[in-house]
Order: structure tokens, then sequence, then C-alpha cells
């Protein structure tokens, strides 16, 4: 996913959309963003990865947390979290910014 | 097996000096204790009450809470942004207001916002902005949901009007705190001191003080319904026991808007009913003892008989200065002629029960 105004050479730093409006539960967390037309729940490791988007940070940085935390091959997990940013960012819930 | 606990006590969970432990309610007595608090808005209560481990659950129950408290939820989200939106409306033409209960209360009051479910939005706006504000609203596709007594009533004398915008949003704007007396005695421009907020989706919206909020959450529960609402009772419970509120000020602001019964009267409601602990706040509000006038005119709005009309005629007395008092009984017993058809079956019936109500009322003092 390219970043606006963001060069390449350098990895991307995501952080929590501070519009999206949230409630967490049993349930897991629902995010809804400001132009969404419903809330997106986050349940089982999405919860986690939210949470550790609380402040900027690169994907493999996210990454290698979720893997450490859950004993998770670095690869598979570093895959997932790169598609759960692209899919997060395309609906507007997180955003990148600048190094 | 321990006894199954009381969706009263249940609002309580998770207070100091709540009920701990027990389960909920099995077999045939479980869906009609969570149909009473859906109604009560209470299954967030339950439902983080149930997992945090304050009360024991079936698997299955535990399921149907996690569903509907997401359903809540996800209502709430999508009236925060609504508020976002109608306050946008309202600085748009310069009103001042204040955001009432719901997001305000369940942001700054609970551990957690998710503790705390709502229904609409609640906004305070001053009586000189009333019209403008509900214009601004009626500009943006808004339709009251009831008619004025009279042209201007609402902003003199009444509590305010619930708006129901597009898409089926309800905004109660608010002049005042209630209706009838306690409403007339309440000083107004108290409410806008202060300078609290609440923050989400990226707005800060001015929310009535601490104190204030303890005040207006004895008023909603008091006076609100004949039978106090469980969350509103949940909120005064939250707001002394878990909160740095002053109660000593907002003791003192309600003695100045001779409505200190209407506190005492909803805390005692409060604690006897989450059956907490008592403390010295709660031990003060079972001793009070109402003057006359209190008594009179808290009894309008308790019990079976209460009314509109019967609300309207207590707050008689209310009114400052014979001029007014001149045109409030003029309003109500000469309503807009659409309002007295809808409500009261024509002015000549509106008459008659307007005097019925007052003699009733004077009995009852």
């Amino acid at each position: 996913m390219s970043v606006p105004g963001h060069h390449p050479s350098t990895p991307a730093r995501w952080v929590r959309n501070p519009d999206v409006l949230t409630r967490r539960g049993a349930f897991g967390v629902l995010l809804l963003a400001p132009t969404a037309d419903q809330p997106l729940l986050l349940e089982g490791t999405g919860v986690d990865l939210w949470d550790a988007l609380d402040r900027p940070r690169t994907g493999g940085d996210v990454a290698a947390e979720l893997a450490s935390v859950f004993d998770a091959d670095p690869a598979t997990v570093a895959a997932d979290v790169r598609a759960a940013l692209e899919e997060l960012g395309a609906v507007d819930l997180v955003v990148s910014v600048e190094s | 097996m321990t006894a199954p606990i009381t969706l009263e006590a249940a609002c309580g969970l998770g207070l100091p000096g709540a009920t701990t432990g027990g389960r909920l309610p099995d077999g045939p007595a479980w869906a009609p204790f969570l149909a009473r608090a859906r109604d009560e808005r209470a299954v967030a209560i339950l439902a983080q009450a149930v997992d945090g481990g304050l009360v024991d659950a079936s698997a299955d129950q535990r399921g149907q809470l996690v569903h509907e408290h997401q359903a809540a939820m996800r209502s709430c989200l999508y009236l925060e942004r609504a508020t976002i939106t109608v306050a946008g409306l309202l600085r748009d033409v310069d009103v001042d207001f204040r955001l009432l209960k719901g997001p305000a209360v369940a942001r700054l009051d609970y551990p957690d916002p998710a503790w705390r479910a709502f229904g609409d939005i609640d906004l305070l706006v001053r009586s000189t902005e009333y019209d403008t504000a509900v214009a601004a609203l009626a500009a943006a596709g808004g339709r009251r949901r009831s008619a004025e007594v009279r042209p201007g009533f609402d902003r003199r004398f009444g509590k305010g009007v619930c708006i129901v915008m597009p898409g089926g949003v309800q905004v109660d704007v608010h002049r005042t705190l209630a209706s009838g007396p306690f409403g007339l005695t309440i000083r107004l421009d108290d409410l806008f001191t202060g300078d609290d907020t609440v923050s989400f989706g990226g707005a800060s919206l001015p929310v009535l003080r601490r104190e204030h909020r303890l005040a207006h959450a004895c008023v909603h529960a008091a006076l609100g319904d004949a039978v106090p609402r469980l969350v509103a009772l949940r909120d005064i419970g939250q707001l002394l026991l878990t909160t740095d509120v002053d109660f000593e000020l907002t003791r003192a602001e309600c003695v100045r808007w001779r409505a200190t019964a209407v506190l005492a009267y909803a805390i005692d409601a409060a604690w006897r009913t989450l059956a907490l602990e008592s403390t010295p706040v709660s031990c003060w509000a079972r001793d009070y003892a109402a003057d006359r006038y209190e008594r009179r005119s808290l009894a309008a709005y308790l019990g079976p008989d209460r009314s509109y009309a019967r609300l309207m005629i207590a707050g008689l007395p209310a009114v400052p200065g014979l001029p007014a008092k001149v045109a409030y009984v003029r309003a109500l017993l000469w309503a807009d002629t659409d309002y007295a058809a809808r409500h009261d079956g024509g002015r000549v019936r509106r008459v008659q029960r307007a005097w019925r109500t007052r003699r009733s009322s004077e009995r009852v003092a």
C-alpha cells in the first residue's frame, strides 16, 4: 500500500486514527471511522493489533511484538500484520505518520 | 447453590459496597430478567459484570449478553457520531450548550464507557438561545416530536423539546433539567459554570461540571419517571462512590435551587434499590426532612397519578412574579388549539382537568 507523502525507502509508521469512535467489551473492539457506514469489529489477535497501535509504529515493530507475545512464526505474523494494516488504513481506522 | 441476584442489585455490581458474588437467574426466570434489563438499558452493566467475574452466568447467558452488549455499543457509537454532528450545527449558529448524560457520564464517570449504554442525545442550551438551537436542528431536517403548549412556552417555562433528526436519532434539547416546579427553580446560569469537556471522535464537547452531573443524575432519577430508572440510580452511585465529586457543593447548589429533597430522595432510592452499604451521604439522604414546598412539589412527580398537566399545575408556585404567573396560567388554560386537541381532547376538557389536578395536588400537600 502506498502512503501519500511517504518516502518509499523508509517503512511507514502507523497509529490509530484519533477520530475513530471505539467500544471494548467481551465481544472485542468496535471501531467506527468518521466516514464509515458501520462499525468494524476486531476480535482475537485483531484486538492485540489495535492495542499495539496506541503510538506510531512500523508494521515490522508491531509484527515482532505480536510474534513474541504469541510465540508465532515472525514471517507469518509479518504478512498478517501487513495485510491487516492495509485493510485498516483503507477504511481510515489507522493513519500513517511522518517519521 | 447461590441465590440468583436481582436486577436491582445487579445494577450496583462493581461499585464499592455493592453486592458481591451471586449468579444470574436461570431457567424460566432468565428471559424476563433479560427483557427487563434491556428495557432499563442495563444490559451493558450486566455484560461488563459477567465479563469481570463479578457475577456467575451460564455459557448461554454469557453469549446472549455479549451479543446484546455489542448491539447496544454499536448504537452508542452511532449516537456519539450524531452528537458530534449536532454539536457542529449548534456551534455554526453560536449556541452555547452543555452535553448531558449519555456519552458525558459514560466517558467521564464510569471506568469504561462500555459500562453505560444510552439511547438518545441530551443537550442543555440557554433560554435565550433555545429558539435558535431548535431552529438550527429543524433546518437540518429535524422535527419536533410533540407540539408546544403555546408558542414561546418552552423557552420561558418548559423543560425543552425532543427533536427527531433524519435517520431517527432523537435529540432532547433541554432548557432546564426537569418539567414542573423543580425545573423552574433551578438557577440555569449555574449550569454553565465550569469548563469540563468530554473528548471523543476528535471532538471536544462542553459538559456540566461533575457536581452538576450529580445533581442532574438525581433530578433525572427522581423526577424523570414515576419509578426511578435503574441506570439513573447507578449513575448516582457511580458518581458518589467512584469519583472525586464534591458532594457538599452539589448539596449547596440544590439548596439554592430549592431542590434538596430531590437530591435526598434520589440518593436514598439509589442506595435502597441497588442494595449498597450505607455511607454518611446515604444516611443524610435517608434522614433528610423535606419542607412543605418540597414535599408538595415532589408529590407531583411520584406515583401513578403523575401527568404532564399535574406537573405544570404544581409548577405555578415556582413561577417568579405575578405577571409571569399570569402568563403561565394563561398558556396552560388556553393552550394552542392544535396542542389541546392532541393532548386533552379540547380546551374545555383541558380547563376541567387542570383544576381537578390543582385540587388533587392541594389534598396531597
